[in-house]
């Protein structure tokens, strides 16, 4: 099935892309496809993304089709989810 | 909900548009003038803001802001002005509200929001518009919101992308159920300009201007997130952290 990783902000620059379309397998977590995203891209993004225990850094909001999935619920994507990964922004 | 404060025949000239706004009214106006409004900081966001909430009819802003005004506000601080570069942008800021609308009363404070003051500031509003471009003032903001009870409605932009939602503390989750603590990648200076800022910025104004005067639906438990890149804006829910060490949901 396929699905959409959406990046915002920093996490867009870091990725040079506002999106992609990802083949995965049926059943596969969210958790799943950030991990393999951050391994795929490498740094900048996956130092942005993930902490040194492998979590999503809790700074970072993960939305599937635009609600919010906290990382330590596991959640099973379907066919046409649009996973979105918004940095966290200011003001000034 | 603020106290009403009644209006006056002038007051009832000026905002004549507005209280044609239907659930909005004469009772929205009073609701309006009797509110007290932090806006933390007047920057590019903080300047939208504070401007359309005098221009509204909010009876009091507190306005916070350190320092001095720069060339590299000018792009997008609509409150500091070219004669005014080299001197503090907070007086730049009241002398430019006050121009907008005299009734306005203003408490101009000279400094950013930190952990000692953010109590005492706190105290005097019925609402806070979070404006500030570092994490370390938006938490001590929000504890003492979440501390005092009090709605904050939160800005936030980078490059052409801005987000926006409103906390209400107890109901929604709080700014450290979303970001718990100070975001290593962030950067005190990034790329943006004036008009996304002031995009955000009336946005903020209207989520505050619902709050006051209970108008509409706030954007309490979501965020709107724009990319005028393209312009999309899109509305996304959110959820309360259990274990929030600011708001503790459980």
């Amino acid at each position: 099935m396929q699905v959409t990783i959406e990046f915002a902000a920093q996490l867009k620059r870091a990725a040079g892309t506002a999106a992609e379309t990802i083949d995965v397998e049926t059943g596969c977590a969210v958790q799943e496809l950030v991990a393999e995203v951050a391994e795929r891209h490498g740094d900048p993004l996956s130092g942005l993304l993930l902490g040194a225990d492998g979590a999503l850094h809790p700074s970072i909001l993960l939305f599937v089709s635009d609600e919010q999935v906290r990382w330590e619920t596991p959640r099973a994507l379907c066919d046409n989810d649009v996973v979105t990964l918004l940095s966290p922004i200011s003001g000034g | 909900m603020p106290e009403r404060k009644p209006l006056t025949d002038e007051e009832r000239a000026v905002y004549e548009w507005q209280l044609w706004v239907p659930e909005f009214g004469e009772a929205g106006q009073e609701r309006l003038k009797g509110a007290s409004v932090l806006v933390s900081r007047c920057g590019g966001l903080g300047s939208v803001v504070a401007y359309e909430l005098a221009a509204a009819g909010v009876g009091q802003l507190v306005i916070a802001h350190a320092g001095n005004v720069k060339p590299s506000d000018l792009n997008r601080q609509l409150l500091m002005t070219h004669d005014w570069l080299g001197k503090p942008r907070v007086e730049s800021a009241e002398r430019r509200l006050k121009e907008l609308n005299p009734r306005l009363e203003i408490v101009a404070v000279g400094e950013n929001i930190n952990e000692d003051n953010a109590a005492a500031i706190v105290e005097q509003v019925d609402l806070i518009v979070d404006c500030a471009p570092l994490f370390t003032e938006r938490f001590a903001m929000n504890r003492q919101a979440v501390l005092q009870g009090k709605p904050i409605v939160e800005c936030a932009m980078y490059d052409m992308e801005a987000q926006l939602t409103s906390i209400i503390p107890g109901e929604t989750p709080c700014l450290a159920c979303l970001h718990p603590s100070d975001p290593p990648a962030w950067k005190r200076e990034f790329p943006v300009f004036g008009a996304v800022s002031g995009t955000i910025g009336c946005l903020g104004a209207m989520e505050a201007i619902k709050l006051l005067a209970g108008l509409g639906e706030p954007l309490t438990g979501r965020m709107l997130t724009c990319d005028l890149r393209d312009m999309t804006f899109r509305v996304r829910s959110l959820s309360r952290n259990a274990n929030c060490p600011v708001c503790g949901a459980d």
